[in-house]
């Protein structure tokens, strides 16, 4: 598996890419699921604003998407900046 | 002897404390003296009572956590590093709960705990409030394999096994089982699965045994890719030094 070093804006767009496509997916009744995230408690669409405004948790999204996005792809993105 | 700590305050901890109490039963149908702390009763002052008077061996708590704090009902601190966590010396502790394992895991190993089980980051769930609880498809995935990790911690004990290999067998067991909810879900036909994969994913690459020897780390990652990897690595490598910095 190859490196890529990318900074935290591409981060973003790869993970905003991949949640939105994910929420558009969704049928109503998958539209209600919850994601507990540590004292949070998110909607599908509140983690896509978390990642958009890329607070703390944002951050934190992002990191674990670029986890499973580096698996699907091949590539180990590493973070910089 | 077990002593288990469930809050159930709000909803994740409604979720996880309803998965605990199922091995709340299972350790009274091994044949282990339990005590359950739930609810109102899964208070520090409740907690240290169980403690000072029977000294139960196995200690399993579902709630929230910091990296330096298991909280109790309605978020109380149950447990804080360098405060009050010489209370585990002696003992085995099963952490449900975010973070605690990078920095309570290791002070309480440094304190004499026996073994320490916990995430180094966010336990992740995702959950679907149309079920009760122990109905939810989603839910399961995340929290069964606790279950099984917990069968396994209750049976080794009874076996007598050592404290390194019930370290093993514990981690072992929990990663099999998230391995199996993975390969569930890389077909189950639904538009959740893809993020399901993703927090399986990261739950089981977070997750850690801490012992006086340190991070276990397997022989031979076969099941986990680089991520697990990366992680014990940096655990292995930084526990010592976490172990330094507390005991100043």
């Amino acid at each position: 598996m190859s490196a890529q070093y990318i900074d935290w804006a591409t981060a973003r767009k790869l993970v905003l890419s991949r949640l939105t496509q994910w929420v558009q997916s969704l049928p109503a009744a998958e539209r209600m699921l919850k994601i507990s995230w540590g004292t949070y408690l998110l909607s599908p669409d509140d983690m896509i604003r978390h990642v958009t405004i890329l607070d703390d948790l944002g951050r934190q999204i992002v990191a674990a998407e670029l986890n499973k996005i580096s698996q699907e792809v091949g590539i180990t993105y590493i973070i910089a900046g | 002897m077990a002593c288990f700590v469930r809050p159930d305050y709000e909803v994740l901890t409604h979720w996880v404390s309803s998965y605990l109490k199922l091995a709340v039963e299972s350790a009274q149908s091994l044949g282990l003296q339990v005590f359950d702390l739930y609810g109102s009763q899964a208070t520090a002052e409740s907690f240290f009572n169980v403690l000072s008077q029977f000294n139960p061996y196995i200690v399993c708590s579902s709630t929230h956590g910091l990296e330096n704090v298991v909280y109790g009902q309605d978020g109380t601190p149950l447990l804080t590093g360098c405060v009050n966590d010489q209370a585990l010396s002696g003992k085995v502790y099963f952490a449900l709960a975010c973070r605690t394992a990078s920095a309570l895991g290791p002070s309480s190993i440094s304190k004499g705990g026996l073994i320490y089980w916990g995430w180094l980051e966010d336990f992740i769930v995702i959950m679907d409030e149309s079920y009760p609880p122990l109905q939810d498809p989603y839910a399961y995935s995340f929290l069964h394999p606790i279950l099984d990790g917990l069968d396994v911690l209750f049976r080794s004990i009874l076996a007598g096994v050592d404290v390194q290999t019930l370290a093993r067998n514990v981690y072992e067991a929990v990663v099999k089982s998230f391995n199996d909810e993975i390969a569930y879900w890389r077909t189950a036909p639904t538009a959740t699965a893809s993020q399901m994969l993703t927090y399986l994913i990261h739950d089981r690459d977070t997750f850690v045994p801490i012992t006086a020897a340190g991070i276990y780390t397997p022989p031979a990652m076969v099941t986990a890719q680089f991520p697990l990897q990366a992680f014990l690595a940096v655990g292995a490598a930084t526990l010592p030094l976490a172990l330094k910095g507390l005991m100043k």
